[in-house]
């Protein structure tokens, strides 16, 4: 008895162990993400002509080259590469992450009042696209070769294979230009003030864009699931519980759906870089005021602290994601937790 | 401000946290269904008296409310007035000062100003608020070159005297270009709010999506029958969709949309000055020059032959151009200013004719001799690049129309699409689809007097003829419209050089744009003078004539 005890808790310390390397491993890597990810976008722009100069001044100026070098002295554009990087890493080691060339205010300012927008649309389309999709490849798997099945590979190939601004343009010309159901574009209706607009208005503008997004993520998900509870299907324990006389709905219950959840989680999680990607797309047709949009924007403009904020929130943003998958799958799987 | 703004965040987050729950409970209650949704999406309830204009005419937020920013091109006359401003007829008239004087000498200009002017706020528009928008500008430099004013002084009787340096008959443009900001509420966040003496004020700026605009009850001008003006931000294809659903009055359309039918609204054709071009480097390569403080390669061995230029300027045919290009909405070009006061009509030319093109080569020396349909003179072949805009779909389409013309007299033109940063690096080695035209004379000396070599992108084909410098110094410093006139056409065409195309054709000018608007057939916008460049806004000078019924 008493040796047992000092085993267990024996191997609940080496555990402990393995579990904070494990997170000490984690923040390693996405600090190292993190600064090789502004390294590169700051060498992108420099070998780039993109010309913050050029974008700033316009096609319309009659600059003098002192007014210019002005201009470059107050941006710092004067100084090395190097420099600058340095002087901007600087600044965000104490939470600035600069003013933008563009909107001439903090950074950090804009990225949190459109992060509210594009959040609330990626998170529905999420949602959506991940039980919709989970609930299509389930439905597909348990019906395998009926009509059923059938339409719900088509469709999930279909949609694969579609982009996401051409589905964005068809919705549009369908629900806002022909049917009239929703707005062409926007986040709030035209020319009402902002006190003035209410809940029902947001969601109404909301609709046909997360709508767009979702309809697409459902795919992947549909067509995992469904191959990964084909497999469970064929094996023999699902014979036997047949042969036991399980109903379909108990065979579901007791076995497929921790099987099938696990490709369902870890795609689902790992789906936040795309969807970042595709609301990009999304809030370009329909003109909503997102992250998305302003990081084009800011692309376009050369506005360099603008761009550089924007990758490094969303790529913390997609680092969550995968971390959160990795989490869940030990969670839901006990087999992964002993492989650690 | 500060608070009101968080509370609108947080009211924000709120919404749309609730946006997230409230679907969840919709599918938790394993409906998907978004009937309930779709039931309030009635429009607002109908208004007896058209009072408001919902107009989609593009991004037009550049500038940001800010003359320092670039407001100030053309479309000012919404939220804010100037010294000056043009009639219907291209007249300079008095706007915030009552009339102008010049002295003989050119060098004093006299602006009394008009007593009953006022911001949005209710503050008296003053000469010191004149004069501070001056100085500030003048200081800043880059949107508005204002380096030949010497003093700027407010003296008795609200009257504004600025003397100059130089003559500048050109000042007339930026007097009424430049929208007057009020010198107490001035500062770095004045986007934010505006605050101006234009019929209109802004109400509401959501960046990327609306501006909202209403009457300014304190403008001194005619009331407008518009009270209130909801601009959305949408692009071109985003934009006619709203026209078809019925959601915008007057919508920008491009050229290729103009076939377009729209229930309830009508094409809107205006004449523009909005003029297209091929820009031509005119000196051989080797050297380096500058664009916007860049230092960039210079020169093109085959453009800087004289014959090439003018031959492009006869052979290339420019009523067929229009068709292509623009469907034919639009009229030719030979200048950088067809029909203005300024505009010298013997620039005009038979053109299409590639018969004198060929003869103009020849006479160059220019000839096929190994017959592959391209030119040579001296083992060099008759073949350049010619960068375009790739996000431009007018000046790509041209840029292709003309390198397909082009060979009909045996000159090969290689098109590229780029962006502009990469325009502005190789601009001054190949040929750039170029553009520009405005109400005033001052691009004639911009694009064309060796002076402006190397400034920002000015004079880009590098070009230099004392002849015509002389000529474009004179029309700067003469201190009367009509004698400006007589030398800016003498710089075009004096009967032995200039800078048209007939002359040495630094730039060939080729079409102007035609502005097209589809607006609702009830809507009249007035008289509209014609438009400059800068599509969307050349619209707004008489934004208080409009009526509807």
């Amino acid at each position: 008895m008493e040796l047992s005890a000092s085993e267990s808790s024996l191997s609940c310390e080496g555990r402990g162990i393995i579990v904070t390397k494990n997170i000490v491993i984690r923040l390693i890597r996405v600090v190292t993400l993190l600064i090789g990810l502004s390294i590169l976008t700051f060498s992108l722009i420099h070998l780039s002509p993109m010309d913050p100069i050029n974008a700033y001044i316009g096609g319309d100026s009659s600059a003098t080259p002192e007014q210019i070098e002005k201009l470059k002295v107050y941006w710092g554009l004067d100084k090395s590469p190097v420099e600058q990087y340095f002087s901007w890493a600087g600044a965000l080691l104490q939470g600035d992450f600069g003013t933008s060339k563009l909107y001439r205010s903090p950074v950090i300012d804009i990225i949190q009042s459109r992060f509210i927008t594009s959040l609330a649309l990626m998170g529905t389309a999420w949602i959506l696209s991940g039980v919709i999709g989970y609930l299509l490849g389930m439905t597909a798997a348990m019906n395998r070769g009926k009509l059923i099945d059938k339409i719900i590979k088509w469709y999930s190939f279909t949609l694969v294979s579609t982009p996401i601004f051409w589905m964005g343009l068809i919705l549009l010309i369908v629900f806002a230009v022909w049917l009239k159901w929703f707005p062409v574009g926007l986040a709030v209706p035209a020319g009402v003030l902002e006190s003035d607009v209410r809940f029902i208005d947001r969601i109404h503008h909301f609709v046909l864009p997360a709508l767009t997004l979702s309809v697409l993520g459902v795919a992947n998900v549909a067509m995992h699931t469904r191959e990964k509870m084909i497999d469970t299907l064929n094996t023999e324990y699902i014979v036997f519980a047949k042969a036991r006389g399980e109903s379909k709905w108990e065979i579901f219950k007791n076995h497929g759906f921790r099987n099938s959840i696990i490709p369902a989680i870890t795609l689902q999680f790992a789906y936040f870089g795309e969807l970042f990607g595709g609301s990009m797309l999304a809030e370009q047709v329909f003109a909503y005021p997102g992250l998305g949009s302003t990081l084009t924007t800011a692309g376009l403009k050369g506005d360099l602290p603008l761009m550089v904020g924007i990758i490094l929130i969303s790529s913390l943003f997609v680092f969550a994601g995968n971390l959160i998958a990795d989490i869940l799958n030990k969670v839901v799987d006990p087999r992964m937790r002993r492989e650690v | 401000m500060k608070d009101k703004e968080t509370t609108i965040v947080k009211k924000r987050t709120l919404s749309y946290a609730a946006i997230v729950l409230s679907v969840l409970l919709l599918l938790s209650g394993c409906t998907t269904d978004s009937s309930e949704l779709e039931d309030s999406s009635d429009p607002e309830n109908p208004i007896s008296i058209k009072e408001d204009l919902v107009l989609a005419v593009g991004k037009m937020d550049g500038g940001q409310f800010d003359p320092k920013k670039g407001w100030g091109m053309t479309q000012i006359r919404l939220t804010h007035s100037s010294l000056l401003t043009i009639d219907s007829d291209l007249n300079f008239i008095g706007d915030l000062a009552k009339s102008y004087k010049v002295s003989e000498d050119g060098l004093t200009w006299i602006f009394p100003l008009r007593d009953d002017a006022k911001f949005s706020n209710g503050e008296q528009v003053t000469g010191e608020d004149v004069k501070f928008t001056y100085e500030m500008l003048k200081e800043d430099g880059i949107k508005f070159d204002l380096t030949f004013i010497n003093t700027i002084e407010v003296v008795e009787g609200n009257t504004v005297v600025i003397t100059l340096n130089a003559p500048r008959s050109t000042f007339v443009s930026q007097l009424t270009e430049i929208g007057i900001v009020p010198k107490a509420h001035y500062d770095d966040h004045y986007s934010n709010n505006p605050i101006g003496s234009g019929p209109y004020k802004v109400v509401q700026y959501d960046d990327g999506q609306q501006v909202i605009m209403e009457y300014n009850p304190y403008w001194y001008g005619k009331e407008p029958q518009f009270k209130k003006l909801t601009f959305l931000l949408l692009a071109e294809d985003a934009s006619l969709a709203a026209a078809k659903a019925g959601e915008a009055d007057i919508v920008y359309v491009p050229p290729t949309f103009a076939d377009q039918k729209v229930n309830g609204m009508t094409l809107r054709t205006y004449e523009s000055i909005d003029s297209r071009g091929i820009m031509l480097p005119t000196v051989p390569s080797g050297g380096k020059g500058v664009t916007n403080g860049k230092e960039v390669d210079l020169g093109n061995d085959v453009t800087s032959d004289l014959a090439i230029r003018q031959a492009l300027n006869v052979g290339l045919d420019r009523q067929k151009l229009l068709d292509v290009v623009l469907d034919g909405h639009g009229k030719k070009a030979y200048c950088l200013c067809d029909n203005m006061p300024w505009f010298n009509e013997e620039s005009i030319v038979e053109d299409g004719n590639i018969e004198a093109a060929k003869k103009l080569l020849a006479d160059g020396g220019w000839i096929d001799s190994d017959k592959d349909g391209i030119m040579e003179k001296n083992d060099r072949k008759a073949e350049f690049d010619m960068y375009f805009s790739s996000s431009d779909q007018l000046r790509s389409d041209l840029s292709l129309a003309v390198a397909d013309q082009a060979t009909a007299f045996g000159i090969k033109i290689n098109t590229i699409g780029v962006t502009w940063d990469e325009i502005y690096l190789k601009g001054k080695t190949a040929a750039v689809a170029w553009g520009g035209g405005r109400h005033h004379p001052h691009q004639l000396y911009s694009m064309n007097s060796s002076l402006r070599m190397n400034q920002g992108i000015d004079n880009m084909s590098n070009y230099q003829n004392a002849k015509v410098d002389e000529y474009l110094k004179k029309a700067l410093t003469a201190s009367s419209q009509e004698e400006a006139n007589k030398y800016w056409k003498l710089a075009q065409w004096d009967g032995e050089t200039g800078f048209s195309g007939i002359g040495d054709a630094p730039i060939v000018w080729l079409l102007r744009v035609d502005h097209l608007y589809l607006a609702n057939e009830k809507l009249n916008l007035g008289k509209q003078p014609v438009h400059t460049h800068g599509h969307e806004w050349a619209l707004f000078g008489n934004v208080t004539e409009w009526t509807w019924g």
